[in-house]
């Protein structure tokens, strides 16, 4: 019971990171939705893992894994998005959409 | 196990709020606080299970995660920071990092006798963590009361 | 390389050689290449017909590579007796042009059409196969129009080459379709292999094709209703119209039916029963067409329309003649047709020389205009009268034999066919001499002098082979030399009292005004029976109208067809680019979107 409203949990941090990816927004709202997003993938997949098989070691041991996979993915978005919205005068990262520059 | 599952729920029910508000406010600085928090429940879900150390990656993401991403949105929007705002950091991140910290000392033999991990010998490496995520979210209060300007 | 082939390859060469040697621009170089090449087709179809067509039994085949489209020619008595005489009536023709065509400019197009016909003749006759036929066929009537419009300046002339292009076309077509048929049924194309399995095909089958190859039949020898071509064609050189709308090319038709009826009858196996609708057929369009074409020949006052209705009316006979296959033995309607076929174009030849003597020499084709020439061209005249009596079948000239032993046949077939023809003798004599009068007779109206030496003596052999003809026909196909002068006593006194009826009758017109009314039927018979009005009139219309209606329906249906597809590719392209909007947002939805689909059917398989 606990797991799966935990898997409920992260599946609903999953859509609203998709969410917040999709709508409008500037360039922090597109970070946390993307942490949002990788948080809830990983509890996706850890929590059903628990249910199935009882070796948590290697359960942790895998999502520690993806955190910090998450955790890189973080620092380059960062930078990227900055770099971004130096260039462009706005934050609004919807405003980026043509090629040029 | 009533408890559990009600506690489960409590906190689905929160980081599904926290993460809903965060995407949908228009305030930069309130989102992400919002994530942290969403993503700081995430962490105690962990906890709640028993995979400390997956909490302490949780936290540790989301932290660090914050910190930055405050930082940077400060400098890009160059948003003039409002006492509530700052009120907020500072009440978020001293939350996320008590936490754990109260936590483990309330939980400790459960910690160290839990089935999962056998963590006695990373204990160490906990207070580090932990005295590391202090300061740096010391410096942030700072510069957040200072009110930090390019 | 058989003698044979030279027969039809020298002329071939001949036409080759004066377009290529044309940059010398020596008339009597290229006069002389055609006297010689057609003299060689003489010498080597002589050669065949003397020498070695008699010891014939059956049909010698000559093929040159192998297989069914190769080459082939066949030698038998009916097309050894045709190459014969084609080749010689093109060899005097030939000659006579040297005079007649003497200060024509366009002489090198003249000759090398010329030769390309008398090749192309020739190569009909003795083709061994029906691809080589219907070349052949092809070849002759391509030039055929181009030499009608020789003088293309004219508007008439070309109108009159395109005319005779289109009506012959009508011909062509079917017997095309024919041959195809024959293609698909026996899968071979050649003579001999398709007299084989003529026996085994069926009667339905047979007639059909029989019927349709009659088309092109119709066509080139320019009977009922595909006739209109001919009077027209006469706005050619008279050499031209003497060589092939007299003696030649209107043959081809007759030559066709006969090679017809020997490949089912003779060396086939067909069941004569099957035919007797073919049978039918020519007999009756065939004496149709010999009748009205002798009253159209009855109002005209231009020489040469006179003579070529008269062809066309001679041309009937031959295929009436031929129609009664089915009543008496073949070999002899084929004998009577063919007797008839050779007393004609010797004499029409003839005929044609004069008139174009005639009009070389007056600069006019209208009788009217014409009037005692006999004393100023005295061989014209002379050799004209003699084709005139040929023509009108008096005895003993060849007209006479020629024209019983189509009436005797004709008679046992059917005798309204017979009566038919006995009234057409009447008045074959009487459009003649009407001809004979006015132009030679009466007061001169114009000056004239008589024709050159290149002109009169071919008139005068033709005019003496006119004594002989029976017999070259009968020598090659009876094996007698004599048979072709005998004579049906009843058809004979009949035919005799036929041509004595019309003499008096026209004794009684022009010499004692005996004036028959035929107001009435002149406009009639002056528009040749409405045959023109009715094919430009009414025909042609309603053939614009139908393709113009099937080609707007067709545009219509293109157009509509290419610009809405284009239009639809060009709609969904505009649709799929506004997909791109290269905000993160959308493609960050879109892409989400994917992968709940993707996981939907993930999860759709492993649920089944």
């Amino acid at each position: 019971m606990m797991l799966l409203v935990y898997t409920l949990m992260s599946a609903v941090l999953v859509a609203v990171g998709i969410f917040g990816l999709a709508s409008r927004g500037n360039a922090a709202k597109i970070l946390i939705s993307i942490e949002l997003l990788s948080s809830g993938a990983v509890g996706l997949v850890f929590f059903p893992m628990l249910a199935i098989s009882r070796s948590f070691v290697f359960s942790q041991s895998l999502m520690i894994l993806f955190l910090s996979v998450d955790g890189v993915t973080l620092g380059i978005t960062i930078a990227v998005l900055l770099m971004a919205v130096k260039r462009s005068e706005t934050g609004d990262m919807n405003k980026l959409n043509e090629l040029r520059g | 196990m009533l408890l559990d599952d009600v506690i489960s729920v409590v906190i689905f029910l929160s980081a599904f709020s926290t993460g809903l508000y965060s995407i949908t406010t228009e305030k930069p600085v309130r989102s992400i606080m919002a994530a942290g928090a969403a993503l700081w429940l995430v962490s105690l879900a962990y906890w709640h299970l028993g995979s400390f150390s997956l909490a302490l990656m949780q936290l540790s993401i989301a932290v660090g995660a914050l910190v930055i991403i405050g930082l940077s949105s400060v400098q890009s929007f160059e948003e003039k920071i409002v006492r509530g705002d700052v009120a907020a950091v500072l009440a978020v991140t001293l939350v996320v990092l008590l936490t754990p910290w109260v936590l483990a000392l309330r939980f400790y033999e459960d910690i160290t006798t839990s089935i999962n991990v056998n963590l006695s010998s990373y204990f160490p490496v906990f207070v580090l963590i932990h005295g590391l995520l202090i300061l740096a979210g010391s410096i942030v209060a700072v510069l957040l009361v200072r009110g930090w300007r390019e | 390389m058989d003698s044979v082939w030279l027969i039809f390859l020298s002329p071939a060469i001949g036409s080759a050689l004066s377009l290529i040697l044309s940059p010398i621009k020596k008339r009597r170089i290229i006069e002389a290449i055609a006297v010689i090449s057609s003299l060689i087709s003489v010498f080597t179809s002589a050669e065949l017909f003397f020498l070695r067509a008699p010891l014939l039994n059956s049909p010698a085949f000559i093929q040159m590579l192998s297989g069914p489209i190769a080459p082939v020619l066949m030698v038998d008595k009916l097309s050894a007796l045709m190459s014969f005489v084609v080749a010689l009536v093109s060899f005097l023709i030939v000659v006579y042009s040297i005079g007649y065509m003497g200060e024509d400019p366009s002489y090198i197009r003249y000759y090398s059409l010329i030769q390309l016909f008398i090749a192309g003749m020739l190569g009909l006759v003795l083709s061994g196969s029906f691809l080589y036929l219907y070349l052949f066929w092809e070849v002759v009537g391509l030039c055929s129009c181009l030499l009608i419009a020789h003088w293309y300046e004219k508007p008439e002339a070309s109108r009159a080459g395109v005319k005779a292009f289109i009506v012959t076309r009508f011909g062509d077509v079917m017997l095309l379709t024919a041959i195809s048929l024959i293609y698909l049924q026996v899968g071979d194309l050649r003579y001999d292999v398709v007299s084989l399995h003529l026996g085994s095909l069926p009667s339905s089958f047979i007639s059909m094709t029989m019927l349709l190859s009659l088309g092109g039949a119709f066509g080139k020898s320019a009977q009922v209703p595909l006739h209109v071509w001919l009077p027209d064609a006469m706005e050619g050189p008279t050499s031209v119209s003497a060589l092939i709308h007299a003696a030649t090319m209107v043959k081809a038709g007759v030559y066709l039916v006969a090679r017809l009826v020997t490949l089912s009858l003779e060396y086939g196996s067909v069941d004569i029963v099957a035919l007797s609708g073919f049978s039918q057929v020519l007999l009756w369009i065939g004496s149709i067409t010999a009748f009205l074409a002798a009253t159209m020949a009855l109002v005209t006052y231009d020489i040469k329309r006179v003579l070529a209705y008269s062809t066309i009316s001679q041309l009937g006979y031959m295929f009436a003649g031929l129609g009664a296959f089915s009543s008496v033995p073949f070999s002899e309607a084929i004998f009577s047709s063919m007797l008839h076929l050779t007393s004609h174009a010797f004499f029409k030849a003839l005929l044609f020389m004069g008139a174009g003597a005639v009009i070389h020499a007056t600069g006019t084709r209208d009788m009217r205009e014409m009037g005692g020439l006999r004393r100023s061209m005295p061989i014209t005249s002379t050799a004209f009268l003699l084709g005139a009596i040929a023509l009108s079948g008096i005895p003993p000239m060849n007209g006479f034999f020629s024209k019983d032993a189509i009436m005797e046949v004709v008679m046992s077939a059917s005798p309204f066919i017979y009566t038919l023809l006995l009234i057409t003798a009447v008045l074959t004599p009487f459009y003649i001499f009407r001809a004979v009068l006015m132009t030679f007779f009466g007061e001169q109206k114009r000056h004239a002098h008589e024709a050159s030496i290149s002109m009169t003596l071919p008139m005068i052999i033709l005019a003496a082979s006119c004594f002989i003809t029976p017999s070259i026909t009968s020598f090659m196909l009876e094996n007698n030399p004599l048979a072709g002068f005998s004579v049906d006593i009843t058809t004979a006194l009949f035919s005799i009292s036929a041509v004595l009826l019309s003499l008096v009758l026209f004794y009684l017109s022009y010499w004692r005004g005996l004036r028959l009314e035929l107001a009435f039927a002149r406009k009639i018979l002056e528009k040749g029976y409405y045959f023109d009005d009715l094919y430009i009139r009414v025909l042609m219309p309603v053939f614009r109208t139908v393709m113009s209606g099937i080609s707007w329906g067709v545009d219509r249906v293109l157009d509509a067809l290419s610009y809405r597809i284009a239009d639809q590719a060009n709609r969904f392209g505009n649709f799929l680019r506004e997909i791109h909007t290269g905000m993160i947002s959308h493609y960050v939805a879109a892409f989400s979107l994917g992968l709940i689909i993707l996981l939907a059917m993930a999860l759709g398989v492993m649920l089944t």
